[in-house]
């Protein structure tokens, strides 16, 4: 490799742009060839002291009476619903300890109940689909709005909705040992309760 | 016994989450007020981003008069163009390529209708520190990047101080990735004889 090679390659040696085989024939040239390892030398100490300027500095005066001003005059700022961030972390906390409270009551659960109720068993059961019903209506709405929450926002919301359905499902594989469990039954029917809460919330918001 | 469906980790991970994401989402949700036309709440979006956005400027227009006319105007394009703005990335990712624009389509608007010489003290001078006090010669650097011709003291600017890729930078100033380059080296070769003892 000629020094003018080496040269016309050495702003992307400097810059890490270069494939390992170029990379290792400019280092090759560089231990040879004192003049252009000089030139790599004082051209990363300029790129080092670039890169060590402030990338933020003050104006002399406060820039923000006048960009008001202009603002005053112009057209207002697209309107679009609004989206709080409060509202998906408070969603988030909800399903958090709804699922911690599922766990606790699940591992203090009373032992089996001895003479389950079939016909209890079956109003839990209809009950059971009735609120799934509701949930997948609401849900088709919250889906619709998908669009007006930032994609950290739709993961939050999704990630929450998951956590409840592991709720769910955990309280009923419990459930399908324990049937007749008041307790079960009873915790059930809040968690989809909390979920039809959560879900409407969520549609009013996006509304 | 614990659900076999359900792991330790989902109690405590959303929070973690949560705290990580938290700037961002309190910076959306001014954004989103802003939107609704809420001009208190632009205004804070103003403080957190303006320094980054003026030193971009002054860098880019070597001119601090001019630096703070363009801060004014990105601004003021960023508010109308808010909408467009939609929470992919933080607020700086898609503020900062509007500045750009900004600031060079000043700069070929002003080179159509005058012969026009920044002021190339005016970066330098902004803060006026004693000697003594730049031990590093941010000063020298700062002079010297003010001086350098416009095109290649853009590439300059963006890719060695802020950081942007060649490939960002053609897309941001609508040169080829060649021509970057090029602008890169040239302004690297003047800086060099410029700041040399």
């Amino acid at each position: 490799m000629t020094c003018e090679e080496a040269l016309a390659r050495l702003d992307d040696f400097v810059d890490g742009e270069l494939g390992e085989a170029e990379f290792q024939d400019i280092e090759l040239h560089l231990a040879a060839c004192a003049a252009c390892a000089e030139e790599a030398v004082e051209l990363r100490a300029l790129v080092e002291r670039a890169g060590r300027l402030p990338r933020a500095l003050a104006p002399e005066r406060d820039l923000w009476p006048g960009i008001a001003e202009q603002i005053r005059v112009s057209q207002p700022a697209a309107a679009r619903p609004m989206w709080p961030a409060w509202t998906w972390r408070a969603l988030a906390a909800a399903a958090a300890i709804m699922l911690a409270v599922v766990w606790w009551r699940v591992d203090h659960r009373v032992p089996p109940s001895p003479s389950p109720d079939s016909a209890a068993q079956f109003a839990s059961l209809e009950i059971d689909r009735d609120y799934d019903r509701a949930a997948a209506e609401l849900l088709v709405a919250v889906n619709a709005r998908r669009s007006r929450l930032t994609p950290e926002a739709q993961a939050r919301v999704d990630e929450s909705l998951r956590v409840i359905a592991q709720a769910l499902s955990a309280i009923r594989s419990e459930l399908a040992k324990d049937p007749g469990s008041p307790a079960l039954n009873h915790l059930l029917i809040s968690v989809h309760q909390r979920r039809i809460e959560v879900l409407r919330t969520l549609v009013g918001l996006t509304a | 016994m614990r659900p076999a469906a359900t792991s330790d980790s989902a109690g405590d991970a959303i929070p973690a989450r949560l705290i990580q994401d938290e700037r961002r989402s309190e910076e959306w949700a001014l954004v989103c007020r802003a939107r609704e036309g809420d001009l208190a709440a632009f205004e804070a979006l103003y403080r957190q981003h303006v320094r980054r956005v003026y030193a971009l400027c002054l860098r880019l227009s070597g001119n601090s008069a001019l630096a703070e006319d363009l801060t004014q105007e990105a601004f003021v394009r960023a508010w109308k163009k808010l909408a467009q703005f939609r929470g992919e990335s933080a607020f700086s990712t898609w503020l900062h390529p509007l500045v750009v624009n900004v600031a060079l389509t000043e700069r070929r608007s002003r080179r159509t209708r005058e012969a026009h010489t920044f002021l190339t003290d005016d970066v330098a001078a902004h803060e006026r520190p004693a000697a003594d006090a730049d031990p590093e010669g941010r000063l020298d650097i700062e002079r010297a990047v003010a001086s350098l011709p416009a095109g290649a003291r853009a590439v300059f600017v963006l890719h060695d101080v802020e950081g942007y890729r060649h490939d960002q930078i053609a897309g941001m100033t609508g040169v080829t990735v060649g021509t970057s380059k090029a602008q890169l080296h040239r302004a690297r070769q003047l800086l060099k004889e410029r700041l040399a003892p």
